[in-house]
């Protein structure tokens, strides 16, 4: 790893200035993907603008809709021991998901507004949750994005700083599923669903959001038609070019597992249903 | 022997303070005026050097030279390979010395590997070091690329060595070709199998390091280097490499975090920290990383291999016969050639008694890390082969595979019994082991669970690993025939304090394995002292008598006895004193728990302690006796070694997602009487845990340019705790008549038969979804896309 600035701000005002001022400068929150990419010398960065100190950032609030707000500083494995994140929206997907970032060094330095951008398990869990983010950036500018818009490639532009995580309150329930690869630990394929049952137990509404290849998390209709579909009446759904292959696994290989992991989320989410 | 020592299960003395970080490894010593060194390696697999631009690295800060191959020549010889099989001709080129070559230090006009070096960077700062070597600007000319053996050998094929037509280093074999062809052909049963035994990187917590010193004065070289012999490669880098005189080189061996095999061979650091240093004035430093490590220490396995198995329809093995492409890599490593063939080849009858048996094996050279020792090396690939086509054997005569098995294995009556590739096993009860195995699995309840698995929607497998393994290398004659540059036994010497403490030192090198433990365990136990009395020193050639090392299970087998030998010529001549002193014949006198008594006579006795002190005034000895207590023995066993045992796996696939779960797993070993159940057992767990790696998960993978494509922990999947099953785990013991102590090795063995048991029952789970065969690692899509395959 080449030397490089750093600074670590005290007021969010001052991250952002520093951002604008240099060209290039790139935000940190736990550095978990950041630091890796720059030892592997994937990126050179000329000022890392550390959020670790800004104490605004951090926490989770329940707002008075019954929504959640997520500082995007918040750790990985605050957002597994939080009451709040465990406990609602969605029977805890989040949690879940969360948990499922390896491994415990990692989810006590990584931070939430990290794990959007890196596009693993944490944003699968946000997009089927409808979770939106809150960006600022210098000059008191301010936007809000969905998690599956920010993803399919709406930023974060370069001096802009994802702010909180923004979850709607909701009724749907949910659950995660993966399998892992087994070198660095990350999801050969990720499953979120966000589903609601009606009365006797058959899908309503259902939101899927997948991860794992190259590509960031996002969201695939064709699987959640299939599992709003009621049972044995459908064909498999087909995800022609939705997984990519790579090294470690086929594209064939995510796909059937997106359908197998799918029905296993909707069937424990059905299981957590106090209906 | 006093028993509450040998086979106590004492704590380890060293391991705490390494795992801590508090112990001093070799990358942290810091010498005064100590500089540091850092490779630049190639990024091809396969190009010609067209040119080396250094000037840029010279003008970086802190940078005191950048040397290249040209720079070396006339000053460092090339490195020596010391195994080539015995009775074969090595087509490469030799040493210029006459004994088989290995390659030379720095690359020389082609670089062959992913990760050769190419040149040197000597800086004030390691950090300096690595910026500078980034600037160095090497030319290449990228060439075709050759990474498996069946592209190296056919026609037209890119050669790596002009010296070596067809990329062919050695063809070895063993055996009766001609008996084994003809049992065959008349054999009422004949299944055969191809499986390829995938390369694996060896991956100790501590990657290898070295500091060179040199005392102008005095015109002396220290090596400071994790390398598991000190002494041999004393004498390998001095005379073959250097060129100095055996008495300017000390070698030194500090603590070693793992080794697995590794840290046996001669690297190109060794002898160019040395070099350095005498030409700079100044010591120098290299410490590898993970990532270079990944691409420069011998990899494991790679073997792509066939077999022939015939038999009776009631269960007789008839014959065997294997043929081998081992992936040597680019170049011979120091003992590869040798681990590639004979280890391999000589091991493939198992633990069975078949008469006719023949095995050869083609070690190709291709662009790829060049191939030496891991944790069991031969005898795995050997135990997998032979395992898998048995379970073929036995499913194909629609019989139980243990029976199979137990029908098979060399009868507790016929030892010392000869193999007929050239192994003596020496004592056992092979077929007992396999049966404690089963009884611990509950064998004959299995198949309740495979119907219980079917209804929860998962396929069970139950697969079994029988094994002997050759260890405690060994006779040096045999392994001269074997074609082995070097002796092969072990030296001891014990001092004996004039307080009665005790000093053993060892010929072999702790790589983790607690010697410092267990060699004191013998040594009490045969002084009849106390453990905490015993101090062993080991590593440092200055220090220790002569020795050659830890490799092949060969330290507590070999180096063990010499110890045994040396604290018994201890006692003998406490005892003539002692009689001496008493007044009595010699015979009269007896030696329990630390005391020289007389029976029957009240008072007249002597302690240990009494005749150290003695012996150590020297006043008054028995006319002729030399005063103090200080005995060197060298052991050269009469024969190699044997342990064995059975493994027993139990798998669970999901049919669905190709989820692979081991739900039991038992392992019974027998390696004669154990020293320190404790050590001996993290031994068997740490062993079973490597081989686990290899079945479920690990490969190097290589490009077709021969890039490496797993060339750091997020990309080459190694097993992690929870990756690990509960063991069940028995011993039985069948003593060694090849030493005093009848040990046998544990080191490795029980990696032995971890990826034949786990193939086993892998293929027995899927054997139902219409899959015969399945290599190795059993990743899910692997799994998946096989049943798939069979489904149609």
């Amino acid at each position: 790893m080449e030397l490089l600035d750093y600074t670590a701000p005290a007021t969010l005002d001052d991250a952002l200035e520093a951002l604008r001022a240099t060209p290039g400068a790139r935000p940190m929150g736990g550095g978990h993907r950041l630091i890796l990419d720059m030892k592997r010398r994937a990126r050179r960065i000329p000022l890392l603008v550390d959020l670790g100190r800004l104490d605004e950032l951090r926490g989770v609030r329940r707002g008075p809709d019954g929504g959640l707000e997520i500082g995007s500083t918040t750790t990985i494995a605050d957002l597994v021991a939080d009451p709040l994140v465990r406990g609602s929206h969605a029977g805890g997907l989040l949690a879940d998901a969360a948990a499922a970032m390896p491994d415990a060094q990692v989810r006590n330095r990584a931070t939430v507004g990290g794990a959007v951008v890196a596009g693993a398990d944490v944003a699968a869990a946000l997009i089927a949750l409808e979770a939106g983010l809150h960006l600022r950036s210098g000059g008191a500018r301010s936007r809000r994005v969905s998690v599956e818009r920010l993803l399919a490639g709406e930023g974060p532009a370069g001096d802009e700083v994802i702010v909180a995580v923004e979850i709607p309150a909701t009724t749907a329930q949910g659950a995660y599923e993966r399998l892992a690869e087994p070198a660095a630990l990350s999801s050969l394929c990720g499953v979120a669903v966000g589903v609601t049952f009606r009365p006797g137990g058959a899908v309503g509404a259902c939101r899927v959001a997948v991860c794992g290849g190259p590509g960031p998390a996002r969201r695939v209709p064709a699987l959640e038609d299939a599992a709003a579909a009621a049972p044995g009446n459908g064909a498999e759904p087909r995800l022609d070019g939705v997984f990519e292959s790579d090294d470690v696994a086929s594209g064939e290989y995510r796909a059937h597992l997106a359908r197998v992991l799918t029905r296993r989320a909707v069937a424990r989410a059905r299981d957590r249903d106090p209906a | 022997m006093t028993t509450e020592t040998f086979g106590a299960g004492l704590k380890d003395r060293d391991v705490p303070a390494m795992l801590r970080g508090d112990t001093t490894f070799t990358s942290d010593l810091r010498l005064p005026g100590m500089l540091h060194m850092e490779f630049v390696r190639s990024e091809h697999g396969h190009a010609r050097i067209d040119g080396i631009d250094t000037a840029e690295a010279r003008e970086m800060p802190g940078v005191v030279t950048v040397v290249t191959g040209e720079d070396l020549a006339g000053k460092l010889m090339p490195m020596p390979c010391i195994w080539i099989p015995g009775g074969v001709e090595s087509h490469f080129p030799p040493h210029p010395y006459g004994v088989p070559g290995a390659g030379p230090v720095l690359a020389e006009g082609v670089v062959r590997f992913i990760g050769e070096p190419v040149a040197a960077v000597v800086a004030e700062t390691a950090e300096q070091a690595r910026a500078a070597a980034r600037k160095v600007a090497v030319a290449y000319t990228p060439l075709a690329a050759v990474t498996t053996p069946r592209q190296a050998l056919a026609e037209g094929a890119p050669q790596l060595h002009d010296a070596v037509p067809g990329n062919l280093n050695a063809l070895w074999t063993c055996g009766d070709a001609e008996r084994t062809d003809a049992a065959i052909a008349e054999a009422e049963v004949v299944v055969e199998l191809d499986l390829y035994n995938q390369r694996t990187i060896n991956n100790p917590m501590e990657p290898r390091a070295a500091v060179g010193d040199y005392d102008p004065v005095k015109d002396e070289y220290t090596l400071y280097a994790t390398t598991q012999s000190p002494h041999n490669h004393r004498f390998l880098l001095s005379a073959l490499v250097l060129g100095i005189p055996f008495n300017k080189l000390r070698v030194i061996a500090p603590p070693i975090g793992g080794s697995f095999g590794t840290k046996g061979y001669l690297y190109p650091d060794m002898p160019l920290v040395l070099f350095l240093a005498r030409t700079l004035g100044r010591p120098v430093r290299w410490a590898d990383t993970r990532e270079g490590l990944m691409r420069s220490t011998v990899q494991g396995r790679d073997h792509l291999q066939h077999v022939t198995l015939a038999g009776t329809r009631d269960g007789r093995i008839t014959a065997l016969r294997c043929t081998s492409y081992a992936n040597l890599g680019a170049y011979p490593s120091t003992i590869g050639p040798g681990v590639a063939t004979a280890l391999m080849g000589r091991s493939v009858t198992g633990p069975y008694a078949i008469p006719n048996a023949f095995c050869e094996v083609h070690a190709v050279f291709t662009n790829t890390v060049p191939l030496g020792a891991q944790r069991g090396s031969g005898r795995a690939e050997a135990t997998t082969i032979t395992e898998r086509v048995l379970d073929l054997y036995a499913k194909e005569i629609g019989a139980d595979p243990a029976e199979v098995r137990l029908r098979n294995m060399v009868p507790p009556d016929r030892f010392p019994y000869e193999n007929g590739l050239g192994w003596t096993y020496d004592s056992g009860d092979y077929a007992a082991a396999l049966r404690r195995a089963l009884e611990l699995a509950d064998y004959s309840k299995l198949e309740v669970l495979r119907r219980e698995a079917r209804e929860r929607g998962k396929l069970l497998g139950v697969g079994i690993g029988s094994f002997v393994a050759i260890c405690g290398v060994g006779p040096s004659t045999r392994m001269q025939a074997e074609g082995m540059l070097g002796g092969t036994w072990e030296s001891a010497n014990i001092r004996v304090h004039p307080n009665g403490e005790v000093a053993a030192t060892i010929g072999s090198t702790s790589t983790g394995q607690s010697h410092t433990t267990t060699f004191a365990q013998i040594v009490a136990s045969e002084l009849g002292i106390d453990p905490s009395a015993v101090t062993i020193f080991q590593a440092d050639t200055q220090k220790a008598p002569y020795g050659q090392g830890t490799y092949g299970s060969r330290s507590y087998s070999v180096g063990g006895p010499a110890l045994a030998l040396a604290a018994r010529q201890v006692i003998a001549k406490m005892r003539t004193a002692a009689a001496h002193f008493l007044g009595v014949p010699e015979d009269q006198v007896e030696y329990a728990d630390g005391t020289f008594s007389v029976p029957g006579r009240e008072g007249a006795s002597k302690t240990f302690q009494d005749m150290a002190m003695a012996l150590w005034y020297g006043w008054s000895l028995p006319p002729g006796m030399e005063p103090t207590l200080d005995v060197t023995t060298f052991f050269d066993p009469p024969d190699f070694n044997y342990p064995y045992g059975s493994h027993l796996a139990v798998v669970e696939i999901d049919e669905t997602t190709g989820e692979l779960e081991i739900v039991r797993y038992v392992a019974v070993h027998d390696v004669g009487p154990i020293g320190n159940p404790l050590v001996v057992n993290g031994q068997f767990e740490g062993s079973i845990a490597h081989g686990l790696g290899q079945a479920l998960m690990e490969r190097a993978r290589y490009d077709e340019t021969g890039a490496l494509l797993t060339a750091d922990l997020t990309t080459y999947a190694m097993p992690r705790a929870h990756d690990i099953p509960r063991f069940v785990m028995d011993t039985t013991e069948t003593p060694s008549p090849h030493n005093p102590l009848g040990v046998k090795g544990a080191g490795e063995i029980a990696t032995v038969p971890v990826t034949a048991a786990v193939a086993n029952a892998v293929c027995d789970a899927l054997r139902e979804a219409g899959v015969r065969h399945l290599d190795m690692p059993y990743t899910p899509e692997k799994i998946w896309r096989a049943i798939r395959e069979a489904k149609g």
